[in-house]
């Protein structure tokens, strides 16, 4: 920002650098091992009295003079100008604060070149000794040089102290300086001996050929062999967290790692082939992959160096973008472009906010990104998110993947930037307004409940809402999974529940009988789940239409695991399909008991929200579309270095439950990963920072277009959000993250939430999801009137203590009288009618079965005692 | 558009700036000696050559084939410490006009490395005519290219009024044609090469002389004769440069600032002195006075920058956080440096009397 940007849409600034400095950087190692190869051979020559080896090394010598002399000193040049073009405000501080030492290196420099023309141009001339002499002053004088510019290059990485102190010795002399130092000083070495097999098989007749050979092969897997210590010595240098972004977050650096270990691998092996050969030109090919190989070794290197860098250009000084990290603060309060010296933009309008987002873009991306580019690419990489998505990524940029920098700018800012790449260099149009919403059908007819009636049936979900993703032709989140219970209970004064002799049967309504005529579960359970189930049948084999089983995990009458979608036969969207229970009950009266239950039911996880591909449906706005799932799959490929899109692509889609432990669905996982719900949560949280409700409706569904409601019972009546009972999302992602704290990717993403948290992190509680949830006596001490509105961090013991597993004093269960969480009685919004079916059947009003002292709906009359639970004998209050 | 708004914040420098700026001109002196040595020595060559038909190695200028290469590489190191200064203290005025002009500045890198080849290509084949005509030629027109793109970065870098043209094309493809300057300084730049190429071959050849090399004799005198031609055209050119100046410039270099003036004064009349000595072919008082001229002119060069650049920067603004102990230490490596180079260069000339190719 305080420098103009030198625009280089296609190549790329850095690859600029990059093409000059890896060039540059093995001659200039060539230069300095060189060095120490040539003094020593003429000391070997003068030592042995040999004028063979003394004319090989004057031609050596000569060509040597050719290619560091010329290319090197001038590339050297070059990766001066270029990094002034592309990064001034790095060039600036690294000339000032290390000016000197840069003073101090052209000293070196310039003794270098004396000594390299003096001992070339009075070679013959020169008494041998003093030849000796200038052949060493020339390596001391070459290797000072690497010694002055690895201070100030290792610095750059491990800046160490100096982020402290601003101390011209604590940076130069960094946590990395020696290792890489003696690691170079090897490398050198190395490639000496490479360049000596160069001159000894292109240079014509050689007579000492064999044993020139046999010299420069030591000199290669010698100095190969002293360089490993030294390499592990400066991976270790650099700080583990650093480590952890670069080698295993950063999908850049895998390819580099493989290149420096086969080119290290091919230079190690190649001289025992060179030299067993008698065939020449066999021998020089061999002699230039070698040379390459050099080249591959010195590139990946560097490379990776430059990567595991990123975002700096100065650790925790100054960014690639040129803004320097003290900077962050007032930017991140004032603006980015107020601040930009080189932006023609200041401030962002209606009219103007895509050029905005250009010049944001210019400034604090094109330093390592391409446009349509030939490296690191921003089309392709922006084009699988929404707008609402490209927010997001900018939320949570470089919070957890650290190796990008964090966005820096205010909201609209950001928004400007967002546009720009979703419209301008992803060519998309923004979506048009959602359609008219669906209006809710015609309420269900409810069976008719007569006041002598011997039994009272009752039957509720045990979810509030079950979540499907219909994409399981790429991977399966959330299979069809609906599970239903039931209680019979018979009226008296003494009401008592009937199991055995309940012969309770459950059936969904006709249009939504076959389920896999709609989505594609069916085709893909056995890879995704499996499970070998026939069409329409739910993972533990039940239809959608069977009988109440006992069930003793459960304690009640279950139908578990039902295949329930939400598309109708008709081409209906309905996320409140119903089922009908049905008993026939061997008694005198021969009564058939009748309610109707509404099993809500989505198809409308919000991926779409943020991963490009719209919805499988588009007017009714639900489904996983093939093209968000696949954006979802890249995702998760590339940041968690997993195959599943080519899995998925050759008919083997995976659940998420296959590898992350899911107490939903009874997934042990891997064993390795952390369970589902903190993988998703956790990630998440770092990209979706809305404080409130928004946050959570992102992903579970509340649409006004589908009339989905994910929460719409009492508590959503009274004005609770998700918020109130389960946290705000960094807080739920938190206490689900400290729960795996013995997993590895925890304590990274645990990190990155913390300091957003209100509570702080060692208070947070650890929770296990499915298992452990916000507790109703939090707020309704004593089941009475909620004292305070937040049940987050306090946490049942275990799954018996879950309101859908729990019971009153005398053993009947809270949902059935309640209902379901997230659907309490009374039910508001479009699926009220059917959502209060059974309250209203059985009491003629919406609220909970008993309430206004209606304990007749089992008792047969009024009761003066509060049995079931405290504080139950009063009028409802929440009318 | 305000341009002062554009001009980037300057960082902390470890010693006094003036310090900076002597050692920046000085060592400026040595490398544009060098340069106007290489691309001098080059026209002089490429001239003689073009006069005469036929492959002739035995040409009495060629010792500037072995010099040109050798001073190539000189000059590349002796630029590199102006470079150093001029970023140290006007940088943010240098990098911006390096970045406007991106695409020029980052071309000279592979055009100075082919340049540099031809001058080893031209040694080489020296007495084969088209090669050795094709590589001068090329090394020249490259010179001249960098020269001029130097030229126009440094000139741009004193005009921030013209930076916004940055926003019209930002792929670094900006330069400024117009400015009758440029080719008045441009000019000053080719004649200085001219008189200085012919004082290497003056030099050269006077040491050639020493050892009884024939013709050597002849070619000091050419060498001189070209230096005082090159010197009196470089006179013409430098009053055609002080007047393409601003007028705030040509006031204070004419008597407006006493001691920019006398400086000025002193060097065109070392000018003076330097082509009269030449005239009399009287090397040591010729090189005398030529080294005085590039001092005065090197410092006035350093002057004007001042006043270019005092309504918007002046070098007491910049923060010294001094790292006295390194400036010690810079001092310790550079003697250091020079007594092992002064060692090296004994030896190389007391090793001459055995014979070697120059």
């Amino acid at each position: 920002m305080n420098y103009p940007v030198w625009q280089v849409n296609w190549l790329g600034g850095g690859t600029i650098i990059a093409v000059i400095s890896i060039l540059h950087v093995y001659i200039a190692h060539l230069a300095v091992g060189g060095g120490m190869y040539i003094w020593l051979t003429d000391c070997k020559a003068v030592r042995e009295n040999s004028v063979d080896l003394r004319n090989f090394i004057k031609k050596h010598v000569w060509f040597f003079l050719l290619v560091t002399m010329v290319f090197g000193a001038v590339t050297g040049v070059g990766i001066w100008f270029s990094i002034s073009l592309v990064n001034p405000a790095g060039t600036s501080a690294l000339i000032h604060y290390f000016v000197f030492a840069w003073a101090i290196e052209w000293t070196f420099f310039l003794g270098e070149i004396v000594a390299l023309l003096v001992y070339h141009y009075r070679f013959d001339a020169l008494k041998e000794q003093d030849r000796n002499r200038v052949a060493f002053l020339y390596f001391i004088f070459a290797w000072l040089s690497l010694f002055a510019i690895n201070g100030i290059l290792s610095f750059m990485l491990t800046p160490g102290k100096w982020t402290a102190t601003m101390n011209f010795w604590h940076g130069f002399f960094n946590p990395s300086f020696f290792p890489t130092l003696f690691f170079r000083t090897f490398l050198s070495a190395m490639f000496a001996g490479i360049f000596s097999y160069v001159t000894a098989l292109f240079g014509g007749a050689v007579p000492l050929r064999k044993n020139l050979l046999d010299y420069s092969r030591k000199w290669v897997q010698y100095s190969a062999l002293g360089m490993l210590p030294f390499l592990v010595w400066s991976y270790f240098s650099v700080p583990a967290p650093l480590r952890e972004t670069s080698f295993y977050l950063n999908p850049q650096t895998s390819p580099f790692i493989v290149f420096f270990f086969i080119a290290l691998f091919v230079a190690l092996v190649l001289p025992f082939y060179i030299n067993a050969s008698n065939n020449l030109r066999y021998q020089k090919s061999m002699a230039a992959v070698i040379a390459a190989a050099g080249l591959f070794i010195m590139g990946s290197f560097e490379y990776l160096r430059e990567i595991t860098r990123k975002p700096f250009v100065i650790r925790d000084y100054l960014y690639s973008s040129s803004i320097y990290a003290g900077d962050v603060g007032k930017i991140l309060e004032e603006g980015f472009l107020p601040r930009a010296r080189w932006s023609p933009l200041r401030e962002i309008t209606a009219e103007n906010e895509i050029a905005a987002g250009r010049e944001i873009f210019n400034l604090q991306c094109l330093s390592c990104h391409t446009i349509r580019g030939i490296r690191n690419d921003i089309a392709p990489r922006t084009a699988g998110f929404t707008y609402d998505g490209l927010l997001a990524q900018l939320d949570g940029q470089g919070r957890v993947l650290d190796y990008m920098p964090p966005f820096m700018g205010t909201d609209d800012e950001k928004r400007a930037l967002a546009l720009y790449l979703y419209r301008e260099i992803n060519g998309k149009e923004m979506p048009g307004e959602p359609q008219q919403p669906l209006q809710p059908g015609p309420g269900k007819a409810l069976p008719q409940f007569k006041a002598n009636s011997e039994y009272v049936l009752l039957a509720w979900p045990e979810r509030g809402i079950s979540l499907l993703s219909d994409c399981d032709r790429w991977f399966t989140l959330f299979p069809p999974d609906t599970t239903m219970k039931a209680l019979l209970i018979k009226r008296g004064a003494n009401p008592q529940v009937v199991t055995e002799e309940a012969l309770l049967r459950y059936e969904i309504e006709n249009d939504f009988q076959h389920p896999s005529r709609h989505i594609p579960f069916w085709d893909h359970a056995e890879s995704t789940m499996k499970v070998s189930v026939k069409k329409d049948q739910g993972i533990t084999g039940s239809y959608l239409s069977g009988s109440f089983v006992y069930d003793d995990r459960r304690g009640t009458l279950a139908a578990v695991s039902l295949p329930l979608a939400p598309y109708g036969d008709s081409g209906a969207y309905d996320p409140y399909p119903v089922f009908t229970i049905e008993s026939g009950i061997h008694n005198s009266a021969r009564e058939v008991l009748k309610t109707v239950s509404v099993a809500a039911v989505s198809a409308e996880p919000g991926c779409a929200n943020c991963h490009e591909g719209g919805w499988k449906h588009e007017a009714s706005r639900a489904g996983i579309s093939d093209g968000t799932a696949i954006n979802i799959l890249r995702a998760h490929d590339r940041i968690s270095r997993t195959g599943l899109f080519s899995d998925a692509r050759s008919g083997n889609p995976r659940s998420c439950a296959s590898c992350h432990e899911d107490a939903l669905s009874g997934s042990a996982g891997d064993g390795k990963r952390m369970n589902l719900s903190a993988s998703i949560h956790g990630f998440h949280a770092g990209y979706i920072k809305q404080k409130d409700s928004g946050a959570c409706l992102k992903c579970h569904p509340s649409s006004t277009v589908t009339g989905t409601m994910s929460s719409r019972g009492i508590h959503e009546t009274v004005g609770m959000t998700c918020v109130e009972c389960h946290g705000t999302m960094d807080q739920h992602a938190l206490a689900l993250l400290k729960h795996e704290s013995a997993k590895k990717t925890s304590a990274r993403l645990a990190g990155a939430l913390k300091k957003e948290s209100s509570v702080p992190f060692d208070r947070i509680e650890p929770r296990k999801p499915w298992l452990q949830e916000p507790d109703c006596l939090t707020c309704h001490v004593n089941f009475d009137a909620p004292t305070n509105y937040e049940a987050f961090n306090r946490w049942n013991a275990g799954p018996s203590g879950l309101f859908k597993n729990n019971t009153d004093n005398v053993g009947v269960p809270c949902q059935a009288c309640h209902g379901p969480a997230h659907a309490l009685y009374p039910v508001d919004g479009p699926s009220a009618s059917s959502g209060n079916a059974q309250p209203v059947q059985y009491t003629g009003s919406p609220y909970p079965l008993g309430a206004d002292r209606k304990c007749g709906v089992c008792h047969k009359k009024g009761m003066n005692d509060s049995l079931h639970h405290d504080n139950m004998l009063r009028m409802f209050r929440n009318r | 558009m305000d341009y002062t708004r554009l001009i980037p914040s300057i960082e902390t420098i470890p010693a006094n700036a003036w310090l900076f700026w002597l050692l920046g001109i000085l060592s400026f002196m040595i490398h544009i000696i060098l340069v106007n040595s290489v691309l001098g020595g080059s026209l002089i060559l490429l001239f003689s050559r073009l006069r005469q038909a036929g492959n002739d190695a035995g040409h009495g200028h060629s010792p500037l084939a072995g010099t040109i290469p050798v001073f190539i590489a000189l000059a590349i190191n002796f630029g590199v410490v102006p470079l150093l200064f001029i970023q140290v203290i006007y940088g943010h005025l240098y990098y911006t006009s390096s970045v406007l002009m991106a695409v020029f500045k980052i071309s000279i890198i592979p055009l100075l490395i082919i340049a540099y080849y031809c001058s080893y290509i031209h040694k080489a084949k020296v007495s084969f005519r088209t090669v050795a005509v094709a590589a001068l030629a090329a090394l020249i027109i490259i010179l001249l290219y960098i020269g001029f793109i130097f030229i126009n970065n440094l000139n741009l870098m004193v005009h921030p009024e013209k930076w916004e043209h940055y926003f019209d094309s930002r792929g670094g493809t900006y330069i400024v044609l117009s400015e009758v300057i440029l080719y008045a300084r441009f000019l000053h730049f080719i004649f200085a090469s001219i008189a200085v190429g012919g004082l290497t071959l003056a030099l050269v050849s006077t040491f050639r002389e020493r050892r009884g090399i024939p013709d050597a004799g002849a070619a000091v005198t050419q060498g001189m004769r070209i230096f005082a031609a090159g010197s009196t055209a470089q006179i013409a050119a430098g009053v055609w440069y002080l007047f393409s100046q601003q007028s705030v410039v040509i006031t204070a270099l004419l008597g407006g600032d006493v001691v920019f003036t006398m400086v000025f004064l002193a060097g065109i009349c070392s000018a003076l002195a330097a082509i009269i000595f030449s005239l009399k072919i009287n090397i040591k008082f010729t090189v005398a006075f030529f080294l005085l001229t590039m001092l005065c002119m090197c410092f006035t060069r350093a002057n004007v920058r001042l006043i270019e650049t005092q309504s918007y920067f002046s070098l007491k603004e910049i923060n010294v956080v001094p790292q006295y102990d390194l400036l010690a230490l810079f001092i310790v490596f550079a003697g250091a440096a020079g007594a092992a180079i002064f060692y090296m260069l004994r030896k190389a000339a007391s090793s001459n009397a055995g014979g070697g190719e120059a």
